[in-house]
């Protein structure tokens, strides 16, 4: 080895030394990256059904996990449109990292939702989905799914042949018309057997309302069907209302302590649950994702559980119906 | 920048050595960084592990010690005498109807009673969420008289009920759960029960208490396991009691290894970046289970890696210094030695290397002294010889000059003969034996100026009486430039030149005249002759060797002779002039005639 290649090689050592020392040095002053913040626009929060506060909950383990500024709002009532626009362009204003939105109207929210992107603001939506490409990803139950889930379990309290009632929540929400696709598409002879379907624009006062006048309008209705909350419960009450219980069977989506108390009583015969707080994780789990210039699927599906009476407390299964929360509520 | 190549020269011994060192110590220091770096890693990490045992120790210590206080709390209600009056009260009329009196006074005080007992102790403490007494035959009684009991809940199916039914002496602590026996509360809870008795020791009813997560989750949040690390609790059944992301467990999102920590016999696994460790408290049963992040150890390590990279370099930087030392100091004998050889290339022959190192090097000085010394020697005695070569040659060329002048002189000689000139040849040849006398002499090739004069005398003695009228001449020398010294022989070649090529040329003759002078350096001797003179071309090829004939050759020989003893500054110089004459001097070093013994 000539003298010129051991000053090469002793050049190497001491540059790969030097490298390692700068690195190391540049290593212990980088700072934490700056926190991300996102805006969430939920489809309704003040005096909320459980559902929506099991989503948040499911936001703040997220943002407390991923460590991102996360700000919640929503409007009163889950069919206010307008107010969820208004809340969307204030949400915009802040220029957020990203939006996470549950829309209220997969029609509507698209301008505003258009003019966040075109702002570089990331896009995720939740629940319910809008009739826009730009948005990045969209967490939520198959809610097609979901209403195949309910066929069955009509067919179980009503006989192949029962009559039954629907009341969905909002019109043209992208939720209600895909679980009610699903059960219409997959129960036998849905036209025969379907005596009415009417919305009630996600508030359990119209649903009960509807509900009534349905019943009393169809006197051959065994099973009311409710394809969210609001509409279930406002089932419920009406049942109740007209004496009905357990002649008229009542067939919920999601669930919430009412709802329970009303399963433990024997109004309910059976629900379908989403997995809120899932929804809510996962859904503040891909933006982070997305932030950091990951590729996120374009849609992220939750389950969703079928649950009856008699496995209202089996130990999996109290695990999805009960969120937990260590105050207790 | 010249210094700096100089002190790194690549083609020195010294940088050799210094690199050589350097890369051997870098690689030892190299080696030994990562040796140490891995041992202390892996001390870390035990370290780490030990912590983590202790630590769940102590947990599980927390859990006992609060899960104790529950018994107690839970003895003290079923110690109490209302609770056990009212329990066999539910009992003993379970299938009797109640008389007015039992039904309006006796039941709603005892009732009343109990109730204050267990309000009371439902506010000792904050984790408390219901206590409640059941009787056997399911009659409720909670300890807040607002809540009224869940109907529909059935808790009649559930352990926490029925197992203290059937073993009077167990106290029963559930997993997690949701508790409904409250209407319009469905709860996350852990149940402790246990059975009560009356005093034939018959079980009349059990005792409930409902604990929210709030004592346990302090005791398991306040423990630091890092920053992302954290502690679980588990039951042997794989129920988890307690855990910070319970509902993410729950929701399925996550999940956690409880069948394999569970299933483990060390105290301790890892599992692709967590490291798990595991402690079980045999009275409750429970496992507390610490998670740690193995990336967390990861910001130690880099601190590790610091700490062993600055003592790399430092060491790098002390063991080069040392190098640079040792190197200069093993190769500094070499340098001088080497400088003293230079000093030998350059023809000094007198240095000595004075290098006293009792190994290779001093041994190679020593030789390399002698050797320098045998050098000199062979240098001297050929010096010696080469002078004694240049001797013999001016004696030879000294000896040439004889015959010439001894043919013509006996040519004149045998000339006066013929023509009866007796005297003049008895005169003649007087001054031929002088003229000889003074020449071949003994000794050295320098005479006096005296004897140089009076043998030019005795020679232009000869040549007079050979060329009569047509020749005079004067001899002038100061005379205190006599004693000074001359190489032999130098005057008569030049006269006889002068003789030859000058006067005999010229149709009336001529005369010669000689002098001297001195300068500050030289001896000038000067002969004048008043011939014909010569062209500056003939003055110019004077001194050119010529092959055959003998024109002018004892002249380049008195040439060359000056110039052989005593340089080429000296010598012969020529001024003539083509009718008018020649001037020759010869220009000799002011040799003091006391140096050498004076000749005849």
């Amino acid at each position: 080895m000539s003298k010129r290649h051991y000053l090469q090689v002793i050049a190497v050592i001491f540059a790969c030394f030097l490298a390692l020392v700068c690195l190391l040095h540049y290593d212990a002053r980088i700072a934490g990256p700056k926190e991300k913040s996102i805006e969430i626009i939920l489809k309704a929060r003040q005096n909320p059904p459980d559902f929506w506060r099991v989503v948040e909950q499911g936001i703040i383990e997220a943002s407390n996990e991923f460590g991102v500024q996360c700000n919640v709002t929503a409007p009163s009532r889950e069919s206010d449109v307008e107010r969820q626009i208004q809340l969307m362009e204030e949400a915009v204003s802040r220029r957020p990292d990203a939006i996470i939105l549950a829309a209220s109207d997969q029609e509507r929210m698209v301008p505003v939702c258009q003019e966040a992107v075109e702002k570089g603001i990331i896009l995720v939506t939740m629940d319910s989905d809008i009739a826009y490409e730009g948005r990045r990803c969209f967490v939520a139950t198959d809610n097609y799914e979901m209403g195949k889930k309910l066929a069955p379990l009509i067919d179980e309290v009503a006989g192949r042949g029962g009559r039954f009632g629907v009341i969905a929540h909002v019109q043209s929400t992208s939720t209600a018309e895909q679980r009610r696709d699903g059960l219409l598409d997959t129960i036998e002879n849905a036209g025969g057997r379907l005596a009415a379907l009417e919305y009630c624009e996600g508030s359990e006062d119209l649903s009960r309302e509807r509900a009534t006048a349905m019943v009393l309008a169809h006197p051959e209705i065994e099973c009311m069907v409710g394809l969210n909350e609001s509409s279930s419960l406002g089932i419920t009450y009406a049942v109740q209302d007209l004496g009905r219980e357990g002649e008229i069977a009542v067939i919920a989506c999601d669930s919430s302590q009412k709802q329970i108390e009303y399963m433990e009583q024997g109004i309910i015969q059976a629900f379908v649950v989403q997995n809120p707080f899932s929804m809510g994780y996962l859904s503040v789990q891909n933006t982070v994702k997305l932030l950091a210039g990951e590729t996120v699927p374009p849609v992220v599906h939750t389950d969703s559980v079928v649950i009856r009476k008699q496995d209202l407390y089996k130990q999996e299964n109290q695990k999805l119906i009960f969120p937990f929360s260590n105050e207790g509520s | 920048m010249g210094r700096l190549h100089e002190y790194f020269n690549f083609h020195s011994i010294r940088t050799h050595m210094v690199l050589s060192f350097m890369l051997l110590i870098s690689m030892i220091v190299l080696f030994v960084s990562l040796v140490s770096y891995q041992y202390t890693v892996r001390d870390f990490e035990n370290v780490s592990i030990q912590y983590t045992v202790r630590l769940l120790n102590e947990i599980n210590a927390s859990i006992d010690s609060y899960v104790q206080n529950m018994k107690s709390i839970a003895q003290v209600v079923v110690g109490n005498r209302d609770v056990k009056e009212l329990m066999e009260f539910y009992v003993t009329t379970h299938d009797k109807p109640l008389s007015y009196r039992e039904e309006r006074q006796v039941l709603p005080e005892l009732r009343t009673a109990v109730m204050a007992h267990l309000d009371t102790v439902k506010n000792t403490r904050s984790d408390i969420t219901n206590v409640a007494v059941i009787s056997k035959f399911q009659d409720v009684v909670l300890s807040d008289p607002r809540k009224e009991v869940n109907t529909f809940s059935e808790f009649n199916l559930s352990d926490w009920y029925l197992k203290p039914l059937s073993n009077k002496d167990e106290i029963i602590v559930t997993p997690s759960h949701v508790q409904n026996l409250i209407q319009g509360e469905y709860k996350w809870v852990i149940t402790l029960s246990m059975a009560i008795t009356n005093n034939d020791g018959e079980v009349t009813g059990v005792m409930v208490i409902d604990l929210n997560y709030r004592s346990i989750e302090a005791i398991c949040e306040n423990a630091q396991l890092g920053k992302s690390g954290y502690i679980y609790l588990t039951d042997d059944k794989r129920n988890i009691i307690y855990h910070p992301q319970q509902q993410l467990l729950y929701s399925g999102i996550k999940t956690d290894l409880i069948d394999e920590v569970l299933k483990m016999d060390e105290p301790f696994m890892r599992r692709d970046t967590k490291t798990y460790v595991r402690n079980r408290s045999a009275i409750t049963g429970w496992s507390a289970v610490g998670v740690v992040n193995t990336d967390e150890l990861l910001t130690n390590r880099v601190s590790i890696i610091k700490f062993y990279f600055y003592l790399a370099g430092w060491a790098l930087l002390v063991a080069s210094v040392i190098a640079v030392i040792i190197s200069t100091t093993i190769t500094k004998p070499i340098t001088i030695l080497e400088s003293t050889i230079h000093k030998v290339e350059q023809g000094d022959f007198t240095v000595q290397s004075d290098i006293r190192v009792p190994n290779e090097i001093g041994h190679l000085s020593n030789t390399f002294n002698v050797m320098i010394t045998r050098i000199k020697k062979l240098m001297e005695s050929a010096i010696a010889s080469e002078e004694e070569k240049r001797k013999s040659e001016i004696r030879a060329l000294q000896a040439q000059i004889n015959p010439h002048f001894l043919y013509n002189t006996l040519d004149a000689i045998i000339w006066m003969s013929a023509a009866g000139k007796n005297e003049e040849v008895a005169e003649m040849t007087a001054a031929l034996a002088d003229l000889f006398r003074t020449s071949i002499s003994k000794g050295d090739s320098l005479a006096s100026l005296h004897n140089e004069i009076g043998n030019i005398k005795s020679y232009l003695t000869i040549q007079k009486m050979r060329y009569g009228d047509k020749l005079s001449y004067g001899i002038h020398i100061p005379q205190d430039l006599l004693g000074l010294m001359t190489p032999k022989l130098i005057l008569q070649p030049i006269v006889e030149n002068a003789i030859y090529h000058g006067i005999k040329l010229s149709p009336t003759g001529g005369t010669i005249t000689i002098g001297a002078r001195r300068t500050e350096k030289l001896l000038i001797l000067t002969v004048e002759d008043s011939g014909v003179g010569m062209t500056e071309e003939q003055t110019a090829r004077l001194f050119e060797p010529k092959e055959n004939t003998d024109r002018g050759i004892g002249v380049i020989n008195v040439n060359n002779r000056i110039r052989l003893s005593f340089g080429p500054e000296y010598g012969l110089h020529y001024y003539s002039e083509p009718g008018k004459g020649t001037r020759v001097e010869a220009w000799l070093p002011l040799l003091e005639g006391n140096r050498r013994e004076k000749d005849v």
